[in-house]
């Protein structure tokens, strides 16, 4: 307890620790609060309105024509945007893929390869555009065949996002979004908020929309401090000092690990208790949870930071500060740029997403999900930290002086 | 519990590279003064003995105690390394508190011990003061402090006195043969006054081999014969630099007073033989053992 005193106080005297809390109220101001006050509270809504309110829907009737549709203009351009990587790639096809894809809208619309050129050709020439992307509105006929069902169209999309490499717009999980939009029915609007004022009493749905964007920022924030923290050691030409000491490795990074953790969660509680306060001015009469804010911050973001804490430490003692800062902010671009902002809540992703103080329901749909995912982070980042103690530990025996990515970087660098 | 250090035909590489060639030493309690050039093994030997390096071979007792007991051995040793710092944002006393956290010791323990030490190396109007604030000479009493810390049978401590001004030295050597008492002080340096001034025992190393180990006297005496001084015209001076290993030269007027060390008598009119002290001893060692010094004759 005396140690991990000490490495708490170590902590307050560093500035990387103050620009992290400086970070955090930040992202507090700028995300949460500033959506509470720009958005105000959220009321009964007294009508449907006019399509403000949007809901994915799985109707094939909707889906395979829209989709349908979508792919046959991107094939006539051979021109086709994807986020593979959360980055927007435009992908064009060579004649093998050509007519791998020509066979799956040959399936689907009945049109040959050839047919569909002779058209597109047509069009073409007749409005005299040849480079740039094409709409070609209405241009087809064609019936989709009764015996295609929506699981075997569901299969051939599959097979045209795999041709395109993955993150189309016909992936599974981006066909109800893309192509099945509905507008909600006023019933569903009202069942939406009566979820948030009753099963959510409003401050659970405010709760997770603050952990989503703590959560997404909180891997990229844990590293700094976490590598600038466990090189202070090598800077401060204390590493031989610590090395030679009594105490275990396993002790001494574990203690650290608990530190850090310690001290980069109580600021988010401190963030939870602001957000519940302005939560009761702006809903002052509602029957408000008042444990929400603190409980949601501990199940989804106290697993955040041991997981990005553990992983940076151990990027650490393998490398370097410098890269694991680079490491894990590459890893978090990647992670925070995949899938949707709302409900998307894979068993085995670093960040977890919910941007919204509604859809309840579409939470608790995945509550399994959630739970396996922050059971898994908690455990992956104490395997990180308890890695990193055995890296150090073969520092401390001069049995290993870590990977020097970034050596001959720097070394070129001082030489120029 | 045998109070002595035993190294056994010890190697060790990094990577493919051998940087100590079949260590065979034993040190006893007092001060053991280990003598060489820059990057001649003696850090890394001093890091063997702190357990903080493998040997790729060979055996190394510390107080019975074999070296692969790792917690046994750092709870014995105490280690103050050759570019010794601490957290500069901490104070003298916050430094040690918890570097004794780091060693184990109970709360009282450590609370006693500082004290004691504090007063001992003379830094009781610093303890308040942050790391950052203190001069090189008392950061050097501060590491002689936290490597006493938690009582250790063995003091290791690696070029203590570079950089330091001459009363410091004379300080920092003098607290180095109080602590010597009852425990085993192993001074690495390749500044010779510092071992002739307080080590009775001393090992001589270069290349990453032991030369010679034994008293300080006895290497002294080895050199008995092969010391001479001579008096010579100034313009001679690179002359006589180039046959004869030169370890001293005064200029004086036209004339120049140069210290040789030689196997046989040298080739001048009016060389006097001298007694040896310890620098004569030691340039002498690493002639006698083929190396080339100073740009003398070579063997």
């Amino acid at each position: 307890m005396r140690l991990f005193m000490k490495e708490c106080r170590k902590l307050l005297h560093s500035v990387i620790y103050y620009i992290f809390l400086f970070m955090v109220l930040l992202t507090f101001l700028t995300q949460f609060r500033n959506d509470l006050y720009l958005h105000g509270a959220d009321i009964r809504p007294t009508s449907a309105g006019s399509g403000e309110y949007m809901k994915e829907g799985n109707d094939p009737d909707k889906i395979i024509p829209a989709a349908t549709e979508s792919l046959l203009m991107d094939y006539m351009n051979n021109r086709y945007v994807t986020y593979p990587l959360g980055f927007i790639k435009v992908v064009h096809l060579n004649n093998g893929d050509r007519q791998k894809m020509a066979l799956i809208l040959e399936r689907i619309t009945g049109l040959s390869a050839e047919e569909i050129e002779t058209k597109r050709s047509q069009y073409a020439s007749e409005i005299g555009i040849y480079d740039d992307y094409v709409e070609f509105p209405n241009m087809f006929s064609y019936e989709i065949p009764q015996d295609l069902g929506i699981d075997e169209f569901r299969t051939l999309m599959y097979e045209a996002d795999d041709i395109l490499g993955g993150g189309s717009s016909y992936a599974e999980e981006n066909l109800s979004g893309m192509f099945g939009l509905e507008p909600m029915t006023y019933e569903e609007i009202m069942a939406e908020y009566d979820d948030f004022e009753y099963n959510d009493r409003i401050t659970n749905g405010y709760a997770r929309l603050n952990c989503d964007y703590y959560g997404i920022f909180m891997i990229l924030f844990v590293v700094f401090v976490a590598a600038f923290f466990l090189t202070y050691d090598r800077r401060s030409h204390m590493e031989q000092l610590i090395y030679s000491r009594k105490i275990s490795s396993f002790r001494l990074e574990m203690t650290r690990y608990a530190a850090l953790s310690f001290m980069m969660f109580l600021p988010l509680l401190v963030m939870a208790a602001w957000a519940h306060i302005l939560i009761i001015k702006f809903y002052p009469d509602a029957d408000l949870d008042h444990f929400a804010m603190y409980k949601y911050t501990l199940v989804w973001l106290l697993p955040t930071v041991l997981s990005g804490t553990g992983l940076a430490m151990l990027l650490t003692e393998l490398f370097s500060g410098i890269a694991a800062i680079l490491i894990q902010s590459a890893v978090w671009f990647i992670t925070c740029m995949k899938g949707s902002l709302t409900g998307n809540i894979g068993k085995f992703d670093l960040i977890i997403r919910h941007n919204t103080n509604m859809e309840r329901q579409l939470f608790m749909d995945q509550l399994n999900n959630f739970i396996f995912n922050r059971c898994f982070c908690t455990i992956a980042g104490i395997l990180c930290a308890v890695l990193a103690a055995i890296v150090f530990g073969l520092k401390r025996e001069g049995r290993f002086n870590g990977f020097r990515l970034l050596d001959k970087v720097f070394k070129h660098k001082s030489k120029a | 519990m045998e109070n002595k250090i035993e190294i056994k035909h010890v190697d060790k590489y990094y990577g493919r590279k051998q940087v100590l060639y079949d260590i065979d030493l034993t040190i006893e309690s007092g001060m053991f003064g280990l003598l060489g050039r820059n990057g001649a093994g003696k850090t890394t030997l001093m890091k063997l003995l702190a357990a903080l390096h493998k040997k790729k071979s060979g055996e190394i007792t510390v107080c019975g105690v074999p070296i692969e007991h790792e917690k046994k051995i750092r709870e014995m040793t105490g280690y103050l390394p050759q570019d010794f710092s601490i957290y500069p944002s901490m104070t003298v006393d916050e430094s040690l508190e918890y570097l004794g956290i780091l060693s184990g010791m109970k709360k009282e323990d450590i609370r006693k011990r500082r004290d004691m030490l504090i007063t001992r190396v003379n830094l009781n109007q610093q303890r308040r003061k942050k790391i950052k604030e203190l001069s090189g000479g008392m950061k050097r009493r501060l590491g002689i402090a936290q490597a006493l810390l938690h009582d250790p049978k063995i003091l290791i401590v690696d070029e203590p006195t570079a950089g330091l001004d001459p009363e410091e030295r004379i300080r920092f050597r003098n607290l180095l043969t109080e602590v010597a008492e009852n425990r085993i002080v192993i001074l690495s340096t390749h500044i010779v006054g510092d071992i002739e001034a307080s080590c009775e025992n001393l090992a001589v190393m270069n290349e990453g081999r032991i030369l010679w180990s034994g008293k300080v006297a006895d290497l002294i005496s080895q050199a008995e014969g092969k010391v001479y001084s001579v008096n010579a015209d100034a313009r001679f001076i690179n002359q006589l630099r180039g046959q004869y290993t030169v370890t001293e030269t005064i200029l004086q007027g036209q004339y120049v007073h140069a210290r040789i060390v030689s196997d046989g008598y040298p080739d001048i009119v009016g060389a006097v033989s001298e007694s040896p002290n310890l620098e004569d001893a030691y340039i002498w060692c690493l002639k006698s053992h083929g190396y080339s010094v100073m740009g003398g004759e070579e063997e």
